[in-house]
């Protein structure tokens, strides 16, 4: 804790803005997509530890709550947390905004992490510099500008979906279950499973359709 | 001239949602990362789906973080940035661009890989991935062949990375995954020009399900 403190008091005059951003985003959740935005920008471009702290105090329990929603128990949960930030900090500058909201972008890390940490195998993920890539045949990214954006529109819609389609959904990204496992567990035709998640994606679809306003 | 075509055949919503949510078998993720190495539309929709899980992951209820933990990370904070991954260059195997994570597993090029010949004109090698309940192989078929009717006792994802194939289900092609689900029944047969290589993931051991090619299954693994 002193030393977090002493961080922030180091970055000076600078490091105060991010800490009033982050007491208005408590009170205001409408704008966390932009302001954690903000605070990542300023870790990248300025090594910002002020920032980084108020990113740390809103990420890091989420992070911790997440690893042990799938089954770690505390400790080992808090130990990989502070590896899921420390990635943050060191990849803060390849944070692309136009790309994915930062909660999206530190659910990636959490995921990849614990994936690693448990099964002892990396997640495949698609690198973009891959020789091997077959890129969108048009200029697509600038459809996506405001990616960090949809997260708001996607947390009503998610809502208002129907209780059994919510449901499902968090069992596939906070059970470790595929959904043919989701399908045995919980005794569901595998048919069901599937109409209920394709249904469920439709509707949130429909919040990326009608654009992150 | 050059066209890069873009697939045709793509994964069903579940299989991608599995894949966002890292709840997918390692092999099954492994073929499905072949598959958007190729395509764009369905990488749009991982994107989306991980938009899901960033929106949900940012519901969950928080868990307090330790004040010595959180001092503790900030003392290392000056420890050194992490180090880029140097841009490694394509495999020397001669063959197709790989995308990198079956780039990484298949190593010092497909030649040095493992086959085994199941027909004259059709061969495989197996690839170990790490923690995987299901089984990745590569299959080599010859420019025409075709592989034995055969139904499947579990789910199979085929992703193809060079030459092509024809079945029930259409032309599958270069970045294109074909998903079969347990029981369902088909005939690929190789297209003519180059040897199809394809990437196959699977859940249990396939059966002919042909006449004559009955008496094989013995022989199967």
């Amino acid at each position: 804790m002193t030393a977090a403190f002493a961080c922030g008091a180091a970055s000076g005059l600078v490091g105060r803005a991010p800490h009033r951003q982050y007491r208005r985003m408590e009170r205001r959740p409408g704008e966390v997509g932009e302001e954690l935005a903000a605070l990542m920008e300023a870790v990248a471009l300025r090594r910002d530890r002020a920032a980084f702290a108020a990113l740390f105090d809103r990420l890091a329990p989420r992070v911790k709550s997440y690893l042990m929603r799938l089954g770690l128990d505390a400790a080992v949960a808090e130990e990989l947390t502070q590896e899921v930030m420390l990635i943050v900090w060191r990849r803060a500058a390849s944070f692309d905004p136009r790309l994915a909201g930062v909660s999206t972008w530190v659910f990636t890390i959490a995921r990849n992490k614990r994936i690693d940490a448990l099964r002892r195998a990396a997640h495949p993920e698609i690198e973009r510099d891959d020789p091997a890539l077959v890129p969108a045949p048009e200029a697509a990214p600038d459809e996506r500008t405001e990616a960090g954006q949809w997260e708001r529109r996607l947390a009503a819609a998610i809502a208002e979906l129907p209780r059994e389609q919510a449901s499902l959904l968090r069992q596939s990204f906070f059970d470790d279950r595929s959904h043919s496992e989701i399908a045995r567990s919980s005794g569901l035709p595998l048919g069901t499973v599937k109409s209920r998640l394709r249904l469920a994606m439709a509707r949130l679809r429909q919040a990326f359709k009608d654009g992150p306003r | 001239m050059t066209r890069i075509s873009l697939p045709t055949h793509h994964p069903a919503e579940e299989h991608l949602l599995d894949y966002a949510a890292g709840a997918i078998d390692p092999a099954a993720a492994l073929a499905t990362a072949t598959h958007l190495t190729f395509c764009p539309a369905c990488r749009d929709r991982v994107a989306e789906l991980e938009a899901i899980g960033g929106a949900l992951f940012d519901e969950l209820p928080p868990a307090p973080v330790s004040a010595g933990a959180r001092a503790a990370l900030f003392d290392h904070l000056d420890d050194g940035i992490d180090p880029q991954p140097e841009a490694r260059p394509p495999l020397p195997n001669g063959g197709p661009l790989l995308p990198r994570p079956l780039a990484a597993l298949v190593g010092g090029g497909l030649e040095s890989l493992p086959w085994r010949r199941l027909a004259w004109n059709v061969e495989e090698a197996a690839l170990p991935v790490a923690a995987a309940a299901m089984r990745a192989r590569l299959m080599r078929i010859k420019p025409g062949a075709a592989i034995p009717r055969h139904r499947h006792g579990g789910s199979e994802m085929v992703a193809v990375l060079a030459g092509g194939f024809v079945d029930a289900f259409g032309e599958h092609r270069r970045g294109d995954l074909a998903v079969h689900e347990q029981d369902s029944d088909h005939q690929p047969v190789a297209q003519a020009g180059e040897d199809c290589l394809c990437l196959v993931v699977d859940e249990a051991p396939v059966r002919l399900t042909g006449f004559f090619a009955r008496w094989l299954n013995p022989f199967l693994r």
